[in-house]
């Protein structure tokens, strides 16, 4: 499969893709199709279990790993949970492999007992047509330094978004516009898995637009990828659009610090309960 | 009534669901899992083949009716074309159904042969907690009237893209933001089925940002329901993001004709091949 990506035009492989896979524990196995990832904190979310941005994260890295292309677009759909502790298994499927696009999919499911964690679609590929521009500018922030550090997420202050350096760049309760900068490991928070697992904090974002503390979980999270750049802070824009029907929709960008569009991302969050005033317990 | 007496209603696709199945021509068959959806004029594109936004459309609608939820989020992945005449499969496996959501993986194949055409996964339900609101800032725009009605290539196929009523506001080659008002038959435009068939007018907002003609296909589609209404016209403000590696990635937002946010939806491009400028023009083709 890697051999179809060597055409002259083709879109390069992220050179960071063994890093990548080494942050995120990601394990292959004899078989080409089938990945482990085993939960640790280091891809824990608030709640002690696997994060969605981060499972999904790992299957893109899988698959940009065995088709050796890039990371195009990826959409998941988040099923179940699964703990620290336990161990996911990733099988991919390449659905559709082209000159230039591989159309796959990636269902990660309990090692254990089989339940279905996460389902996701994902593009790799593309070309280099001259033609690549952004619409896009970042918003004038002040920089990562001189911002205040995110406080804790989970109750044991062990997580992928506690280990995340996470500084707030703007935010006032009710107002659309929430935007924080963020660092993971070098320069992994630009990379394309990086991006997909950052992306995934927008409900952070739709809790200070909606002015409250929640209970819920999202049901999904689509990520595209519009630019590259080595940048070891990221910018992310998150922008809120509706709640309806108690589910909030919203949308992400992100920039790398010297202001060039990296990602967008889209997410939808199903709210259970509303817990009370902004900074009450999360998820 | 009470907030929480609201809750304890669940949410129902609606009324206008029946009529949806029947635009889009999607068939029960025996199995409430798997439905028959024949390649009609009303889910073809100008190229006779099946429009992908109307196939995601059909998908969701025969979810609708057997889950009983109203879609929140469809996510879809194009991998085949059928022609007019031909006929898909679409069969339906579900994730997990519980009190308030189901989440469905959608599958539609070719039924001749088998050939995975799209892939979809599925969020239905929603609750009433009496929380909803929407952020969205409508433009300031002209009446549909105002606008001309977009034309199409001379050797369109009679389909959904040639009956949809579309018409661009004024821009120019190189634009981020393009608009334009859509409407359907009746109030379809504004049901969720019809706005995911209508987002996929995106990739032509693309085309206009990016001021040139070119060969490609939409790569996916995601579509996010954020309100309901029952209105003729729909103004879907597109928002081109960027292109990358020759895949664009853009962003719709519609609206009602009172400014009411319904729906966002975004989607990649995969350009094949850059042909020349785009003509410069006020009306557009898709």
């Amino acid at each position: 499969m890697s051999a179809e990506a060597a055409t002259s035009d083709a879109a390069p492989q992220d050179p960071h893709v063994g890093e990548v896979i080494e942050f995120f524990g990601l394990q292959s196995t004899a078989e080409e199709l089938r990945w482990l990832l085993p939960v640790t904190y280091d891809v824990a979310g608030a709640t002690g279990t696997l994060h969605g941005g981060c499972a999904l994260a790992a299957a893109v890295a899988a698959l940009e790993s065995v088709t050796g292309r890039p990371m195009a677009a990826a959409s998941a759909q988040y099923l179940a949970r699964l703990p620290v502790g336990g161990c996911a298994a990733v099988a991919l499927d390449i659905g559709a492999s082209g000159n230039r696009m591989t159309q796959a999919s990636a269902e990660i499911t309990d090692a254990v007992d089989g339940r279905v964690i996460l389902r996701a679609l994902v593009s790799l590929g593309g070309r280099q047509l001259g033609i690549d521009q952004t619409w896009t500018t970042a918003p004038d922030v002040p920089p990562p330094d001189s911002c205040e550090p995110r406080g804790p997420t989970s109750i044991e202050g062990r997580s992928f978004t506690d280990h995340a350096d996470i500084r707030l760049a703007g935010q006032q309760p009710g107002e659309r516009h929430v935007r924080y900068w963020a660092r993971l490991n070098s320069t992994l928070a630009s990379t394309g898995p990086g991006l997909t697992a950052l992306a995934d904090l927008l409900p952070s974002g739709m809790r200070v637009s909606l002015d409250a503390g929640f209970r819920g979980s999202s049901l999904d999270n689509t990520v595209r990828i519009s630019g590259e750049a080595e940048s070891a802070w990221v910018l992310l824009d998150i922008e809120s659009d509706a709640v309806h029907n108690a589910i909030g929709n919203g949308i992400v960008r992100i920039y790398s610090s010297d202001g060039g569009l990296l990602a967008t991302g889209t997410q939808s969050f199903a709210i259970t309960r509303i817990t009370g005033p902004l900074g009450s317990p999360q998820q | 009534m009470s907030e929480q007496a609201t809750d304890a209603e669940p949410l129902s696709p609606g009324d206008r669901l029946a009529d949806v199945v029947d635009f889009f021509g999607v068939q029960a068959t025996g199995d409430e899992l798997r439905w028959l959806l024949p390649i009609s004029p009303n889910v073809a594109n100008y190229l006779g083949v099946m429009h992908g936004g109307c196939a995601l459309a059909a998908v969701t609608a025969a979810a609708e009716t057997w889950s009983e939820r109203p879609l929140a989020a469809a996510s879809a992945q194009f991998m085949a074309r059928v022609p007019l005449g031909g006929s898909a499969e679409v069969t339906f496996d579900i994730g997990s159904a519980g009190k308030r959501m189901t989440q469905v993986l959608a599958q539609v194949t070719d039924a001749a042969d088998g050939r995975v055409l799209m892939r979809a996964l599925l969020a239905l339900g929603g609750r009433r907690l009496g929380i909803d609101q929407d952020w969205g800032q409508p433009p300031d725009v002209p009446g549909p009237d105002e606008w001309r009605r977009r034309t199409v290539p001379d050797n369109a196929v009679a389909s959904f893209s040639t009956d949809a009523d579309i018409r661009f506001g004024p821009h120019s080659a190189g634009d981020r933001r393009i608009l334009c008002w859509a409407r359907l038959a009746g109030t379809l435009a504004s049901t969720r089925q019809g706005l995911i068939a209508l987002a996929d007018t995106l990739a032509t907002g693309m085309h206009h940002s990016l001021g040139l003609r070119w060969r490609g296909g939409s790569i996916d589609n995601t579509v996010r329901i954020a309100g309901n209404a029952d209105c003729e016209w729909v103004l879907l403000d597109i928002e081109t993001d960027g292109f990358h590696n020759a895949v664009g990635h853009g962003v719709v937002r519609m609206y009602t004709p009172d400014g009411r946010l319904l729906a966002t939806g975004n989607q990649s491009f995969a350009v094949a091949r850059v042909s020349g400028p785009q003509k410069a023009s006020g009306r557009s083709q898709h």
